[in-house]
């Protein structure tokens, strides 16, 4: 089981206390869980795959390691936010955001308003401050680079666009939240992250600002059920349970990622989808394409 | 000049070299101990060489990306050599003498690194000297990034140079010192008797410490992935290529470049450094004090010794601090927050590492000792092959380790993959050839003096081994299984492959918190990590066990 991080625990705990089904996770970045799903397919030692964009769920169902699972509650949620034939199922969305430390913001760019477009972040007394994860690992950083594919008009702006972010970009981490925790130590000037990822150092108090772009992507957060695993009903059950309003409030409260469960709160401080500028991000694309684009992403700049 | 090695010792009676199909119990013996390293290290090993394809291969070689990082592996580890042998020596140097100061506490600094996993000391500097770092920020005003080769340098060094210190410490404590007199009475002053009689001595025991943080440094996987940033090392690449990208032919192929200098290191200490020990003979008996150090020269190296002890305490204090702080570097008031979360979220994993290295440490000494055994009282031809494989684990790189045995058990009638034994495996594997060796003294000891007398005495072969025998190798039994488990305990560059839900340990817990930014809950968790090695090492201590970092 994998995907989000910190507040796991807490949902499984719960999930236990009302079902009394007990369970055992291990946290990877997406990028990396769907991989050793795909790895383990001979025999299967998970039955959930929870968390992360569902493009990186998506990319992995041609492998035949997923398997559909329409639960009763899956049609509560608007339709789009699930697989058409329940492959996977989003519990919740989230938009790409600028973890952006401000006391260095302010050393180095002055007055300077925060950035509020991707070229922003092409500014070179940035050169070396910009931080993100690499996306054959993370299923955040995989989303940045395909947002720029839907940004622009063909492949080769959004390569050229990706060329330039690099020479900003001292290393790629391997998992998605790390960069807004680098910007919050001051390591970089800017992380690119989820905004609930940004918006969880935030609120432990490090001094960020947070930023979401014109043309932002964004996510689906997914769960899908593995194929063959070893716990098939338990499985059903976890997500049945998953998709229901409790468990996506408490998600929500442990996560501040909004739910995309119609009864559940806002989080605190986070925009509705609605308001924000959004890129026009098409996960079947994004899924299909994941492992070309990954690829020449390495082959170009890792 | 050159003492026996250890196989030429073993055969030091009249050779009387059996085939072992002609006894039965060396031929069941001998299958006991060689039949599992088959399995466990050759078989996978072999995997792993075979894996790869040939365009792999050609990848490697023909993208100077890969042959970047090889280089930057072998870079780094070099310069930690130099900086982790040279602080080993001056420690070990130090203690071996009878009129340096503070020597109490400066046992405990030269070892102190050891009761920590490894990366602590990269998780630390971030804390200590990074952009928010305690020493560089908040005190002298500086915004500076530990990220990179020089964090991992200072990282490294820190971590290994116990290793050195222990190491060069037998070495310079068997020094004679009636040379260094005889060198005095010849007219040569301290510094010329530290040039040309302690230095040259020492020579070879530097070499092989040299050797064995050149060994570990090159496979260190935990400090680059916390504290590298943009320095991309083969460990960390092999972990990429496997675990984010599962390209595993590529993954083999970066493991097994990884092995190449590591067995040539390995090699070196066996065959060439191993073989050039200098023993001064004398008489028994009528043995000087070592030479004291002169004045001048003592307090230098006080000073560079406390300075660097200083430094090794910080990193410890940071750690705990830095589990109780809220927010570090901007919230300094104390909670208990990420302990709460350690004992809320991660405890099975911390209960899962004790568990895990217990039982490593259990059949490590087990075999270790079956294995000296069999090769100190039998008589049988390939001897030096058997021991050669029982060393061998050694050379093994973990990161190698961990992808070997991907390949090996990921199916039937082998099927260990995503098991706890997989993992006790991994654990147990590395520490054999310590283990081995130890106990291989353990018997030495028997042989050179005490044996003997016992035959004299009438002691017949049972008494001998029911009196003086058994009791030798419950020592080493012992040695070998709180060293085993403390190494378990911290070990992350071979599991790190194997974990998986419900068998995840408390270092990759850890190195995720960290690589997360998670500081405080990584702290907690190295603070609780932490204080279970040392209690196992006092505890240890306290019921006589002083050999233990003595090795």
């Amino acid at each position: 089981m994998s995907g989000v991080g910190y507040e796991i625990s807490r949902i499984l705990s719960q999930f236990q206390r009302e079902t009394g089904i007990r369970t055992e996770f291990i946290r990877l970045s997406a990028g990396e869980m769907a991989a050793r799903i795909v790895a383990g397919a001979r025999n299967p030692r998970g039955d959930i795959f929870l968390g992360g964009p569902s493009e990186t769920h998506e990319a992995i169902i041609p492998e035949g390691v997923l398997s559909p699972y329409q639960s009763p509650r899956a049609d509560e949620t608007d339709p789009s936010f699930h697989h058409p034939e329940y492959y996977w199922s989003g519990f919740y969305v989230g938009p790409m955001g600028f973890a952006i430390n401000t006391s260095r913001w302010r050393a180095a760019m002055g007055d300077d308003p925060y950035p509020e477009t991707w070229e922003d972040l092409l500014d070179e007394r940035l050169r070396g401050e910009v931080i993100m994860a690499s996306p054959a690992a993370s299923g955040t950083a995989y989303n940045i680079v395909a947002t720029q594919f839907f940004r622009h008009g063909t492949e080769e702006e959004a390569w050229d666009y990706l060329a330039r972010l690099n020479e900003n970009v001292p290393f790629y981490t391997s998992s998605g939240a790390a960069p807004a925790r680098h910007a919050g130590t001051g390591e970089s000037i800017i992380g690119i992250a989820f905004a609930h990822d940004v918006m969880k150092p935030m609120d432990a108090g490090f001094p960020l600002a947070l930023s979401i772009p014109k043309q932002s992507g964004w996510e689906i957060g997914a769960v899908s059920i593995i194929n063959n695993g070893p716990n098939p009903a338990a499985a059903e059950a976890f997500v049945d349970w998953m998709l229901g309003p409790e468990a996506q409030q408490l998600h929500t409260d442990l996560s501040l990622r909004i739910s995309t469960h119609p009864a559940v709160q806002m989080p605190p401080g986070a925009t509705p989808l609605s308001q924000l500028d959004l890129v026009d991000y098409n996960y079947q694309w994004a899924g299909e394409n994941r492992g070309r684009i990954v690829e020449e992403w390495n082959e170009r700049f890792d | 000049m050159p003492t026996r090695s250890i196989e030429r010792d073993g055969g030091r009676r009249p050779s009387q070299l059996l085939s072992p199909f002609k006894d039965p119990t060396t031929i069941t013996a001998i299958i006991i101990v060689v039949v599992p390293i088959l399995i466990i290290v050759l078989y996978p090993a072999a995997s792993v060489i075979l894996r790869p394809a040939a365009a792999d291969w050609n990848t490697f070689f023909t993208r100077p990306r890969y042959l970047g990082v090889l280089r930057n592996s072998l870079t780094i580890s070099a310069l930690s050599t130099v900086s982790a042998t040279t602080i080993g020596f001056c420690f070990a140097y130090a203690l071996s003498r009878p009129n340096f100061p503070g020597k109490f506490f400066f046992r405990i600094t030269s070892i102190l690194p050891l009761v920590s996993p490894p990366f602590v000391a990269g998780l630390a500097l971030i804390l200590l000297l990074g952009r928010r770092g305690i020493i560089t920020h908040s005190i002298l005003g500086l915004d500076i990034s530990m990220y990179g080769w020089h964090g991992l340098w200072l990282a490294q060094t820190f971590a290994y140079y116990p290793i050195a210190a222990m190491t060069l410490s037998g070495v310079l404590k068997s020094l004679n010192p009636t040379l260094e007199y005889a060198a005095q009475d010849l007219g040569q002053s301290r510094w010329g008797i530290f040039r040309t009689v302690v230095l040259p001595m020492s020579v070879p025991g530097i070499a092989s410490a040299a050797l064995l943080v050149l060994m570990l440094s090159l496979s260190d996987f935990g400090n680059p992935m916390v504290i590298g940033g943009p320095f991309r090392v083969m460990a960390v690449e092999a972990y990429m290529q496997v675990v984010g990208m599962q390209n595993l032919g590529m993954g083999a192929v970066v493991s097994v470049m990884l092995l190449l200098p590591s067995l040539a290191f390995f090699l070196l200490q066996r065959y060439y450094v191993g073989r050039r020990q200098y023993t001064s003979v004398t008489g028994k008996g009528g043995r000087l004090d070592p030479m004291p150090i002169p004045p001048a020269a003592k307090w230098i190296l006080f000073a560079v010794l406390t300075a660097i002890s200083l430094f090794v305490v910080a990193i410890f204090v940071v750690i705990v601090w830095g589990a109780f702080a809220r927010t570090w570097g901007f919230d300094w008031s104390l909670t208990f927050r990420n302990f709460e979360f350690t004992l809320l979220a991660r405890l099975g994993h911390i209960w899962n590492s004790v568990r895990f290295s217990l039982m490593a440490g259990i059949g490590t000494a087990i075999f270790s000792v079956i294995a000296a055994y069999v090769l100190y009282r039998r008589q049988f031809t390939g001897k030096r092959a058997f021991d050669f494989l029982v060393v061998l684990p050694a050379a093994l790189p973990g990161t190698l380790v961990g992808i070997a045995f991907i390949f090996a058990f990921n199916r039937p009638p082998l099927l260990l993959t995503g098991t706890a034994t997989i993992i006790v495996l991994s654990m147990a594997v590395r520490n054999v050839p310590i283990g081995y060796r130890t106990a291989l003294s353990g018997l030495h000891q028997i042989d050179k003096s005490i044996e003997e007398s016992a035959a004299d005495g009438g002691a017949n072969t049972f008494q001998i081994l029911k009196d003086i025998t058994l009791p030798l190798l419950k020592t080493a039994f012992t040695v070998t299984l709180v060293y085993t488990f403390i190494r378990s305990m911290n070990t992350v560059s071979a599991v790190v492959f194997l974990v998986s839900a419900g068998t995840n340990v408390a270092t990759t817990s850890i190195l995720g918190l960290a690589e997360h930014g998670y500081w405080g809950e990584a702290a907690a968790m190295a603070t609780i990590l932490i204080a279970i090695t040392s209690s196992v090492v006092i505890l240890f201590r306290l019921i006589g066990g002083k050999r233990l970092f003595e090795l």
